[in-house]
């Protein structure tokens, strides 16, 4: 997607202001997740397994290229063809060439923020390859031509009287069908596609270097149909996503799942070694491991952003964050949003696209709570600002504008005042009217703790 | 130049990088094993994949398993003949005396698991004992051996190895569902809407 990150400002205030429902949507959904996190972290030791998971993570991104060459030798003994991607042209030319190469007509994908990233259904669908997402949010994104605002649930700020109308117009459901209907709607529509489906289209959650195994964690069962179904399985697997033993999935299968969903696991999980070779076992022929860095390598020679790379993808961090659930991830302007877009997007696009993210948020603290590999992400988000201060990246105004935004967004009882004398300061949006706040905001930002003090010293200094 | 070549190059260029980023830097080391601690037997593997949303049945004591499974079925399949599918590995003694149909057409599908996690309510299917009957049918039944059930999916993804990994294992845990629309729950969206696991 193109990425308009430069315009988090407006972007936030349309959806704020244009479709109040998103918020509600995307708070209530947000809410619900994060509370699901909650409770499964307390069920077990989530400081020892956040602890270890961060070391595993450690580990193989400060031994990436031995981990890297393992996982592709193991996946060339397992049958698998690895490829090599340095960005994302070359990876949409590399699945886009397969599929040409092997005759392929259609396509059908499970989710992946990757594809996404790399802007894959494109390329396809420019050589005349039909791509059906099979993940039933991303099947509602793709009706309706629009990106995903959440890692995990892609179509959460759409309201089920949005999928009712869309439904009603393209699948024929009634105006008031259940969603047990429009699922069955979905699901009849998409299961003839997973039929004729030729190749299919996976991200990966993980890569085992010990096995080759690539692991996806789901709820649907499309991803399991997307390996197993069409003969051709092709998987983009950014370099950042290695594991280094087999004995190290259990640990993240659940960790990711009670982060992600608070599930103790994901209803359905593949683990992949290659293609298939006992008859009968209604695999694919074939199996492609697209290995992507795309700005991956120049994150990992950060000193300070490296850390982004422990990722798992959870959503936790977007759940439990104040001022990603007023906006949802559109207003991010890229494929990742919330606390992770803000310190990610700028080490893999460059500042100069994505300045004003680092500066969305309020540095409450959360999000390292919640995250289930202990990503600093308060941490970053200064270390983002102090870069794109000194490059003056982003406006003085901007800045102070986003600070007291994001300070809102974390203060209900401020947001709603202000939401009671907004129509009296004529002529002015919200945006232009937020500097007014800036002295504010200013001193209470904490100079630069540790993440561990950021909520405390928040609400000592604040109250509400 | 050559495509091979190109990927090649591509391939070497990627790893240079990683190492010029990695240069200077201590590799930090592996932490040793994660103890989950979970808990073991049927109970807990039967209230935690009833959580999930799955159904826990115990063969009774003494009844032949495809009798009994074809009483059990009678009870949840609401068509008056269901049509059966079957995974590779199920014996003949587990299958209960009802008409075979292909996965894409029954009503439900009978599998074997190699094994069970009771901390995540896992069970753990090998491909070889064929996809589509896990995959395409509205219910499916697992039979499942108690001594198979592991208290933590760290021991049952081992002992899966160390039978061979094959192409691909699923991990099945509940049945498929979805919140996407509006935030309610449905199943059975693209996998198996109903998860019946019978312990042998
Ligand atoms: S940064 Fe942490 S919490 Fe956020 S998506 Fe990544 S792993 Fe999950």
């Amino acid at each position: 997607m193109d990425v308009r990150s430069r315009d988090y400002a407006d972007l936030a205030r349309t959806i704020i202001e244009d479709t109040p429902g998103v918020r509600k949507a995307v708070s209530g959904a947000t809410a619900a997740f994060d509370a699901a996190r909650r409770r499964a972290y307390a069920e077990i030791d989530a400081e020892a397994w956040r602890r270890w998971a961060e070391g595993v993570k450690n580990h193989v991104l400060t031994h990436l290229d031995q981990y890297l060459e393992e996982a592709e030798a193991r996946l060339q003994e397992n049958g698998a063809k690895v490829h090599w991607a340095g960005n994302a042209q070359e990876a949409r030319h590399i699945v886009a060439e397969l599929a040409q190469a092997r005759g392929v007509r259609s396509v059908v994908k499970g989710k992946s923020m990757l594809t996404e990233e790399i802007e894959l259904n494109p390329a396809l669908e420019e050589r005349g390859i039909h791509v059906y997402e099979t993940d039933l949010g991303e099947y509602i994104l793709q009706l309706l031509d629009e990106a995903p605002s959440h890692i995990l649930g892609p179509a959460i700020h759409r309201s089920l009287e949005d999928v009712q109308a869309l439904f009603a117009d393209r699948l024929g459901t009634a105006a008031d069908a259940l969603p047990d209907d429009l699922a069955a709607a979905a699901r009849t529509e998409l299961r003839a596609r997973f039929q004729e489906a030729d190749m299919g289209v996976s991200g990966g959650n993980f890569l085992v270097a010990e096995t080759g195994t690539l692991a996806l964690i789901e709820n649907e069962g499309n991803i399991r149909l997307t390996t197993s179904l069409p003969r051709i399985h092709v998987a983009l697997v950014g370099i950042e996503k290695l594991l280094p033993t087999f004995g190290d999935l259990a640990g993240f299968l659940q960790l990711t799942a009670r982060a992600g969903t608070g599930q103790a696991i994901g209803c359905f999980v593949s683990l992949i070694q290659g293609p298939a070779t006992a008859p009968g076992d209604d695999g694919p022929e074939e199996v492609h491991i697209v290995l992507v860095d795309n700005g991956r390598t120049d994150v990992l020679a950060d000193e300070h952003a490296w850390e982004t790379l422990r990722c798992v993808r959870c959503g936790a961090c977007l759940n439990t964050c104040p001022v990603y659930k007023q906006t949802g991830g559109h207003a991010y302007g890229w494929v990742y949003s919330g606390p992770i877009g803000a310190v990610l997007d700028p080490g893999l696009l460059g500042l100069e696209q994505t300045a004003p993210l680092p500066f969305a948020s309020s540095l409450c603290g959360a999000c390292f709570d919640a995250c289930p590999v202990r990503i600093p992400i308060p941490d970053l988000l200064l270390h983002w600002r102090r870069a794109a201060q000194a490059r003056g990246l982003t406006p003085l105004s901007e800045r102070a504008g986003l600070k007291a935004f994001t300070a809102m967004a974390t203060r209900p009882a401020l947001y709603r005042y202000l939401g009671r004398v907004g129509p009296r300061l004529a002529g002015s949006s919200l945006f232009r009217r937020l500097p007014v706040l800036s002295g504010w905001t200013e001193h209470r930002e904490p100079p630069e703790p540790s993440p561990r003090r950021f909520r405390d010293l928040w609400s000592e200094g604040i109250g509400e | 130049m050559s495509a091979a070549r190109d990927a090649t190059t591509t391939r070497d260029e990627i790893l240079s990088r990683v190492r010029s980023a990695l240069s200077g830097r201590t590799g930090l080391p592996h932490p040793g094993p994660l103890d989950t601690q979970g808990e073991g037997g049927v109970g807990a593997l039967s209230s935690r994949l009833e959580r999930n949303g799955a159904r826990v049945e115990r063969l009774e004591p003494g009844a032949a398993p495809g009798e009994w499974l074809s009483h059990l079925l009678e009870r949840l399949v609401h068509e008056r003949e269901p049509s059966i599918a079957v995974g590779h590995g199920v014996p003949a003694r587990l299958i209960p005396p009802l008409p075979s149909a292909p996965p894409e057409e029954a009503s439900v599908g009978i599998s074997v698991a190699w094994g069970a996690a009771a901390e995540t309510g896992t069970l753990v299917l090998p491909a070889t004992e064929g996809r589509r009957v896990q995959l395409l049918v509205p219910l499916h039944v697992v039979w499942l051996e108690k001594e198979h059930i592991h208290a933590r999916l760290g021991d049952a993804l081992d002992s899966t190895r160390q039978r061979g990994l094959g192409a691909a294992v699923g991990l099945h845990s509940g049945p498929s569902k979805s919140a996407d629309i509006g935030r309610t729950l449905v199943t059975g969206v693209h996998g198996p809407g109903q998860l019946v696991v019978a312990v042998l």
